[in-house]
């Protein structure tokens, strides 16, 4: 189902971060936002994934309101991974990754089987299996992201909304964290990113959703909202366009656009 | 540790010290004297039993408190104090002894619990709509200083200086000559503050990823805070209202539970609640041995036990942030 979301207008305080945005994301894609500081990409993701009430507009799943279903509903539905890899306690990383079967659980009931099997199954899909039983905070920066990961995939949400993932990792394990996120919407995931680096937008994302200001600079597939004209206009960088191996094109900034 | 191990040993420590408090104290009452004819048994009955029941409650409340609040604020400092609710509940009972000249328990205990009350709605709407943890503490210590600094001023203007004796003693905690009228009176509202409190425990393991990742796993933090400000109110400010304020005891159970249990905020409720039980009874046995007629007051021991312990801990886990 669709993660839609029409004349989204949203505030933090005073200030109109988001001024009536619409569009939607398909499922089994990866969808990237870019944009300068403070251009209402994090608002947007948060406010998709329930943390921040719209002034205005509306956000649907398929034909469903967001705004209509529980917070518990809307969990199963949507995971969300936040920006900051904190993990508070020394739990276990078991522990963490069966934090995302919360929203499954009832009340007072222990672990099901089906909450088990997800579990391993996270575990197994971000490689993390061999850590389960060590505490979160022995693990490198790298190792953490993807058990954080892992505790979102363990929700089997529909919707995989995440900010700056790669903010923190080294090259490798952006690439690798990458591949993992085209991997899980080749499986029919929707997958919504922040990201800051054109390039590795370019390689992982088939959508890409340029904002400026809180509004929608170019929303559409990754070749043509990177192109040289929207992204003068978002960013007012001047890019240079090479082509990898793969014929993917990547927009490497090399100057600002001059007025 | 082993969780059954951990809670089947805490359970039976809480058992022998409960019953170590009933024999411990100024005259001795070994075993062949229960439950029989000897008049030291009356002294169990009468005395002991009251205070080895409060002791029990109040114990158990204040470990429990500490751990959710620690769990909550996700701060390994955070105690029952910083939410003001002991301050006040003090400031209730000096407020009644002072102005009302009150000497009756019930009266005592009913301006501590309208104190504490009166704080808890304060502090809900101080820190409502803000779901942040940070909001709720500094609202806290804002309460805390407030009550703090009207029970200071009404022990300025006491009429007189036995009323200034009974405020000073009343504050600085203690179970001593404590009657099954304040047990009765008490418990009952510990019990059902913890009850409050163990609700609790799956929102503070999710609040270990941070607020925004707590409240996308489809968690109301609002409804969270609520619970815990009710349950710490009830559990706190009972305790306070028949005892006087005795710290430490949340600060500090959870730290040595920590290690024992695993590190899941929800997993080290139950242990925290039985390992206050056992400090306060193991603490108000002791205060009995000393020498002469008096006995120390079980706050200012608390005190005096906690402040070298928890300067040991700090220099303990700095330590192990070095290797």
């Amino acid at each position: 189902m669709d993660l839609s979301f029409t004349d989204l207008t949203v505030s933090l305080g005073t200030r109109k971060v988001l001024q009536g945005v619409s569009a939607a994301f398909r499922p089994g894609r990866v969808t990237a936002i870019l944009g300068p500081n403070g251009s209402g990409k994090s608002t947007l993701v948060r406010t998709l994934a329930g943390l921040l009430d719209p002034d205005a507009g509306k956000i649907q799943l398929g034909t469903r309101l967001l705004a209509r279903t529980t917070p518990a509903e809307r969990a199963r539905t949507i995971g969300y991974l936040p920006q900051d890899p904190m993990v508070h306690w020394d739990l276990r990383v078991a522990d963490v990754v069966a934090l995302g079967r919360l929203p499954h659980r009832a009340p007072f009931a222990g672990m099901s089987a089906a909450d088990h099997q997800a579990i391993a199954a996270a575990l197994a899909a971000t490689e993390t299996e061999k850590f389960r039983d060590r505490p979160i905070t022995r693990l490198s920066g790298g190792e953490r992201a993807r058990v954080l990961l892992a505790r979102v995939l363990a929700g089997e949400p529909e919707w995989l909304l995440a900010d700056e993932p790669l903010a923190s990792l080294d090259p490798v394990h952006q690439i690798t964290l990458l591949d993992q996120l085209r991997r899980l919407a080749g499986e029919g995931m929707g997958v919504v990113i922040v990201l800051h680096d054109l390039v590795q937008a370019a390689r992982a994302a088939d959508d890409v959703l340029l904002l400026k200001d809180g509004k929608i600079v170019a929303f559409g597939p990754t070749n043509e909202a990177l192109a040289h004209q929207p992204l003068r206009e978002a960013f007012g960088v001047e890019v240079m366009v090479i082509g990898d191996d793969s014929g993917r094109l990547l927009p490497v900034p090399i100057g600002r656009t001059r007025d | 540790m082993n969780r059954a191990l951990l809670l089947s040993g805490l359970t039976l420590l809480v058992a022998l010290l409960f019953a170590g408090s009933l024999m411990a104290g100024k005259i001795w009452v070994p075993f062949e004297a229960w439950f029989s004819s000897d008049p030291r048994w009356w002294i169990i009955a009468e005395l002991r039993l009251p205070r080895a029941i409060l002791g029990l409650a109040i114990g158990a409340g204040l470990g429990l408190t500490g751990a959710v609040l620690q769990g909550y604020l996700r701060n390994p400092l955070a105690d029952p104090a910083v939410v003001g609710v002991s301050a006040s509940a003090a400031l209730g009972a000096v407020a009644s002894i002072v102005l009302l000249a009150a000497s009756a328990p019930l009266v005592i205990f009913a301006a501590a619990m309208a104190a504490a009350a009166g704080s808890m709605l304060l502090l809900v709407g101080l820190a409502w709509r803000a779901e942040s943890a940070v909001t709720f503490i500094l609202a806290g210590t804002v309460l805390s200083s407030l009550a703090a600094a009207i029970t200071a001023f009404l022990i300025s203007i006491a009429p007189n200086p036995f009323a200034v004796a009974e405020v000073i003693d009343w504050i600085m905690g203690a179970l001593t000559d404590r009657s099954f009228a304040e047990a009765k009176l008490a418990v009952p509202f510990i019990a059902l503050g913890c009850a409050i409190l163990f609700l609790t425990g799956r929102a503070l393991d999710a609040l270990t990823l941070g607020e925004d990742a707590a409240r996308s796993l489809g968690l109301k933090l609002q409804r969270t805070q609520l619970l815990i400000v009710l349950g710490t109110g009830l559990t706190v400010g009972a305790s306070v209202a028949v005892t006087g304020v005795v710290g430490f005891v949340g600060l500090i159970v959870p730290h040595l539970m920590r290690p024992l249990s695993d590190a899941r905020p929800s997993a080290l409720l139950l242990p925290s609640a039985l390992g206050g039980a056992a400090l306060v009874l193991a603490a108000d046995s002791l205060v009995r041995l000393g020498p002469g007629a008096t006995e120390i007051r079980l706050g200012v021991a608390m005190a005096m036990i906690g402040t070298p312990f928890f300067f040991f801990l700090l220099l303990r886990m700095r330590r192990s942030a070095w290797i």
